[in-house]
């Protein structure tokens, strides 16, 4: 009889602990909110991170608190993601959104703090770049040059809700001035394929970029014929 | 498991007998229980010994942690008719504002343990007190005279017409100052448990004006303390102190008048009272919240 109450026990015990445990905290994957647009400046969220970036958080480490770090999920409620003496919280970024936290601490005799005001952390779509030439290959003296129009496409289908800047290069080297979207191949160097590429990146967070070259040729023209009496 | 062979019996008739004396045991405790009386009869103090705890039904001490308050609510156990905290406090509840431990004491009167002490009797209203003083039940011209009635005029033209303290319509032990020194008015017989506290509380009234009494009390030869009774006639005036037994398990009460002026002199006493103490202790520990956390880019 008390073996088996002790079996029932034990099993009874185990089932509460792992109930206990997934109760406890839930960590979540993705953001707390996918279909808000952007925001319109970086200053306006706490943080903007690019895609797959690490989200890092912290608070001022006192001793003996315990931290419990609460992430918003896409229905507006705050689940706890993390709780112990940790004051920190990271979390890989699973897709664009905003991802927002709350943090509340307790002290050593077991009171909690209010909690803290929301961090959110905007996390940017993949970005890819392109560029289409008007013209691929020229003669040197051609009066209309080819003109580069670099086009972003952010992963997430709101590409147009983001504003960019544009750097253009020439070989890998900075054309100075050159930061529209679109630019102008004025070079008339005959006998040569350039390189010219384009880095875009998103203004929210300019670290957050993409790159794309494509290949201008100038074909020499051929030399003034002369003519001369025959035979 | 079980065949039938000799051994076995035998083990189900030990099983029996033991069944049957464990039903007996059981059953003599709860008689032992049920036995509930006011005054403590002899068993009763002995059981009593055994769970000195019994004689008050507070609920246990409590340890209280507040988070982020600046006072908290302590709450005595409902059902008394008085409280008094540590504080001085007199309600059931009190409100605290800074941590520490603070108690409540309320007089367990379940556990009278005088006889008879607000005279009302239905028996005898001279049932469990002794008294040095000649009972007169005639009248009370003569010093050192008692008698227990409703309206010290009726036996002496000269004393108030007042009521009781009981209820101001009862019974209440009216005396005639003696001129002796150090004679019991009133005394009383006590059993005790030792190691517990108990509040003696009297009230007396001057029934005559001139030279009121002035009286005394004490516990086995231990002086508690007097009161001087007010010169006009009718006014009750309470004497209330606590008293701890020690190891004493008799408690001899005795109230005697320090006054032997036979001119005057003339009182009343009623709601004589001896029941324990019971205090429950309350740790409370206000602490604060720790300050509105910040998150920061790690």
């Amino acid at each position: 009889m008390n073996t088996k109450f002790t079996f029932l026990k034990a099993g009874l015990t185990f089932i509460f602990a792992i109930v206990a445990l997934i109760a406890s905290a839930q960590s979540f994957s993705g953001p707390s909110d996918a279909t808000t647009a952007p925001p319109s400046t970086a200053s306006s969220v706490s943080e903007v991170l690019c895609a797959g970036s690490t989200i890092s958080l912290k608070t001022p480490s006192t001793t003996g608190y315990t931290y419990q770090w609460y992430k918003k999920n896409t229905g507006g409620t705050y689940v706890m993601v993390q709780s112990g003496s940790s004051n920190t919280y990271t979390e890989t970024a699973s897709g664009d959104g905003y991802y927002t936290y709350e943090l509340v601490q307790i002290n050593g005799t077991n009171c909690s703090s209010v909690v803290s005001d929301p961090f959110n952390v905007y996390v940017l779509p993949t970005l890819s770049a392109s560029i289409t030439a008007t013209k691929s290959a020229i003669c040197e003296t051609d009066a209309t040059s080819p003109v580069l129009t670099a086009t972003p496409t952010a992963s997430n289908s709101k590409t147009s809700s983001y504003t960019y800047t544009y750097q253009w290069t020439k070989d890998g080297a900075i054309i100075p001035g050159a930061t529209t979207n679109t630019y102008t191949v004025t070079d008339r160097t005959p006998n040569t394929t350039t390189a010219y590429g384009v880095t875009i990146q998103f203004s929210l967070n300019n670290s957050c970029s993409a790159s794309s070259s494509t290949n201008i040729t100038i074909n020499p023209i051929p030399t003034k014929p002369t003519i001369v009496v025959g035979p | 498991m079980f065949d039938f062979c000799p051994k076995h019996l035998l083990d189900i008739r030990l099983v029996v007998i033991s069944l049957i004396f464990a039903f007996f045991m059981l059953s003599s405790r709860v008689a032992f229980t049920n036995k509930s009386s006011k005054n403590f009869t002899e068993n009763n103090l002995q059981a009593a010994k055994v769970q000195p705890v019994a004689i008050c039904n507070l609920s246990a001490d409590e340890t209280k942690s507040f988070c982020g308050v600046s006072s908290a609510t302590l709450t005595a156990d409902a059902g008394y008719s008085s409280y008094k905290w540590s504080t001085g406090a007199t309600s059931q509840s009190i409100s605290v504002t800074s941590s520490g431990t603070y108690y409540f004491e309320v007089v367990n009167s379940s556990y009278e343990t005088v006889t008879n002490g607000d005279f009302e009797s239905s028996s005898n209203h001279y049932n469990g007190f002794t008294s040095d003083y000649h009972k007169n039940t005639n009248n009370l011209y003569s010093e050192g005279d008692y008698a227990v009635i409703k309206n010290p005029n009726s036996e002496h033209s000269s004393f108030a017409t007042m009521g009781d303290h009981t209820s101001g319509s009862g019974y209440m032990m009216v005396v005639n100052g003696s001129s002796t020194a150090n004679v019991n008015v009133w005394a009383e017989s006590i059993a005790v448990l030792p190691n517990t506290t108990y509040q003696f509380s009297v009230w007396g009234a001057s029934v005559y004006s001139a030279s009121p009494g002035h009286l005394a009390f004490s516990i086995n030869g231990t002086q508690l303390g007097n009161i001087q009774l007010s010169s006009s006639t009718g006014v009750w005036q309470n004497f209330t102190t606590q008293w701890a037994s020690g190891s004493s398990t008799t408690a001899n009460i005795s109230i005697v008048n320090l006054n032997t002026d036979p001119n005057g002199n003339d009182f009343a006493l009623d709601d004589v009272s001896f029941a324990p103490v019971c205090r429950k202790t309350f740790t409370v520990t206000l602490n604060p919240n720790p300050s509105k956390p910040v998150i920061a880019q790690n």
